[in-house]
């Protein structure tokens, strides 16, 4: 599970070759990187040995805190992401009777990587957690109402934490897909209303899962150069390119939220190229995630 | 109470689940739940791993029981605050953090004083296992984070800790080695999980009831950290640090394989 993906591919190991022997690989990321890069590039690979449109090897562990009552550990290549959804109960909304909370926050501790001071949640987090918020509006991934106990007086409150554990790039298409995981992992405790007494009874022995009805996955791309994109940059490529673009997309195929902030305009195929191959890694994703639900239940 | 602007806020107000639950009163039992068994050293088993945090100079992960905890260092790196430079010591910084779904109940996301405590013990702790001195002007940061706690995080922390240091190339006198005990009457609970360092005792007296941990530079056989708490006589307490000190060194030989692990990795030997 901790392994490094280093696959070399064929046309990595040309590229490889090409380089003189003397100048070995270090002396070029530090000291001319978006050179050693664009070498890469030309020749359609990245120097981790992927192609443009490849995603890094992704691994899914659900469950694994027993102390929340949804987790989750996502790996993308090196980036590590935990979500951890603990429930508790509160009164409703006075706006929204029927409905409960969804609070969900990312959290980039000084842990996992250096560019992280201590303190209160940075610029990036801020704006990560915010992003995730309008993907579990915009998607409806649940219905808020099912987080509802009696109408007006008692509902859930789902605080989803989400820790980023090793930061290399890419963090908010681990982020969801973490967060979808733990989400469909939630297990819930039955709550009635006494209506005498007005307090809440629980029962602990009886759970029940949360409905999730759609599942939204997200696709990121960095820009280089102005003009090429890259599939799920690393810390690096992030580091020197000039644009982002996130999709976001449920199994329905239908757009939940596309984010893009800043930096170089992108055309209208661009775009749609994006939107295609973000479908394609719905699917992959989907499909990773029954078969690990799927191991689960057979324990 | 000041306001965290900077995160998603919940309702102003919740509660857990588990205070609506009616907790059914029952003695604690004569045997430990897991099977261990009382008065004697019998320290979970653990699981260790070194180098998994990609960006950071040295990191590990320890798993035992169910408690998981991460740790990663940075540096030695130049101090953030120059007024306190010290020109012939390397400064130590070490950060202690529960994760807002590790414990039974959620806690926040600022840190509380309980982490600022743990984090001084930490530091107290790993402090004389460190050669700063051969990092004049400069800094090492010490991040743990505790995933998951059942039971001596604290102990955990700083076996983990250490590994990391050790993993990041950091010189060292020796590994520092975490063991924590709970003190109920006559018998001690060694590595106690999270419901047997917070039950309720069967008796009423309060006589040696406590909590410790011990913090053991193995192959120097010293001690570098002990934190006690609750009331403890003379007698009990030499027991209860002689038995925290056998537990330590029952872990000395799975730190010992981790690192070697790592090394061996980090520099595989030439093929042939």
């Amino acid at each position: 599970m901790l392994r490094r993906p280093q696959r070399a591919s064929k046309l990595h190991q040309r590229v490889m070759n090409t380089n003189s022997l003397t100048q070995a690989p270090w002396h070029q990321t530090t000291v001319e990187p978006l050179e050693y890069h664009r070498k890469f590039l030309k020749e359609n690979c990245r120097p981790d040995g992927r192609e443009l449109g490849e995603f890094r090897t992704t691994t899914l562990n659900i469950g694994s805190i027993t102390t929340a009552d949804g987790s989750a550990l996502v790996k993308l290549g090196n980036t590590t992401i935990i979500c951890g959804i603990k429930g508790e109960l509160a009164a409703p909304p006075a706006d929204a009777p029927d409905k409960g909370y969804i609070v969900p926050n990312v959290d980039l501790p000084p842990l996992c990587s250096s560019r992280f001071r201590p303190g209160p949640p940075g610029e990036q987090a801020q704006a990560a957690s915010q992003f995730i918020a309008d993907v579990i509006e915009n998607s409806e991934m649940l219905q808020r109402e099912d987080l509802c106990i009696e109408k007006g007086k008692l509902s859930w409150v789902l605080y989803c934490d989400i820790i980023c554990l090793d930061y290399d790039g890419n963090i908010l298409d681990a982020c969801i897909i973490a967060l979808l995981a733990s989400m469909k992992n939630v297990q819930l405790p039955e709550v009635h209303v006494n209506e005498q007494t007005g307090l809440a009874e629980v029962n602990m022995k009886k759970k029940r899962h949360l409905n999730i009805v759609k599942h939204p996955v997200a696709a990121s791309f960095a820009v280089f150069d102005n003009s090429i994109l890259i599939v799920d940059p690393t810390s690096d490529e992030e580091n020197l390119s000039t644009g982002f673009i996130t999709v976001v997309i449920d199994e329905e195929e239908k757009l939940c939220t596309v984010h893009k902030p800043g930096g170089t305009p992108l055309s209208n195929e661009k775009l749609q190229d994006c939107i295609n191959r973000a479908i394609t890694r719905n699917k992959e994703v989907c499909k990773l995630l029954n078969k690990v639900m799927k191991s689960m239940k057979a324990k | 109470m000041p306001v965290d602007t900077k995160r998603l806020r919940g309702p102003e107000e919740s509660q857990s689940p588990w205070l609506f639950v009616e907790q059914e009163q029952q003695s604690p039992p004569d045997e430990r739940e897991d099977g261990r068994r009382k008065g004697q050293v019998d320290v979970r088993p653990i699981f260790a791993r070194c180098g998994l945090v990609s960006q950071a100079k040295g990191s590990a992960y320890i798993e035992s029981g169910k408690t998981k905890v991460i740790c990663s260092v940075y540096g030695p790196r130049e101090t953030e605050r120059k007024d306190e430079t010290d020109m012939k010591f390397g400064r130590l910084v070490c950060t202690f953090r529960f994760a807002p779904f590790s414990c039974a109940k959620r806690c926040g996301w600022i840190q509380s004083t309980q982490e600022k405590d743990l984090s001084m013990a930490l530091l107290g702790s790993l402090h004389p296992g460190l050669c700063l001195h051969r990092y004049p002007r400069s800094q090492i940061d010490v991040s743990v984070l505790v995933l998951e706690n059942d039971g001596s995080a604290l102990a955990h922390a700083v076996t983990c800790a250490s590994l990391a240091l050790a993993d990041a190339g950091i010189e060292m006198y020796d590994l520092v080695l975490g063991c924590s005990l709970r003190q109920e009457g006559s018998d001690y609970l060694l590595d106690p999980t999270f419901a047997e360092e917070t039950q309720e005792p069967a008796t009423e007296s309060t006589e040696n009831r406590g909590g410790m941990m011990v913090a053991l530079l193995p192959s120097l056989n010293q001690v570098s950290g002990l934190l006690c708490s609750g009331d403890l006589e003379q007698q009990p307490l030499v027991e209860a640090v002689a038995a925290c000190i056998e537990g330590c060194q029952r872990i000395y030989s799975v730190a010992q394989r981790c690192l070697l692990t790592a090394v061996k990795k980090k520099n595989p030997p030439p093929d042939g």
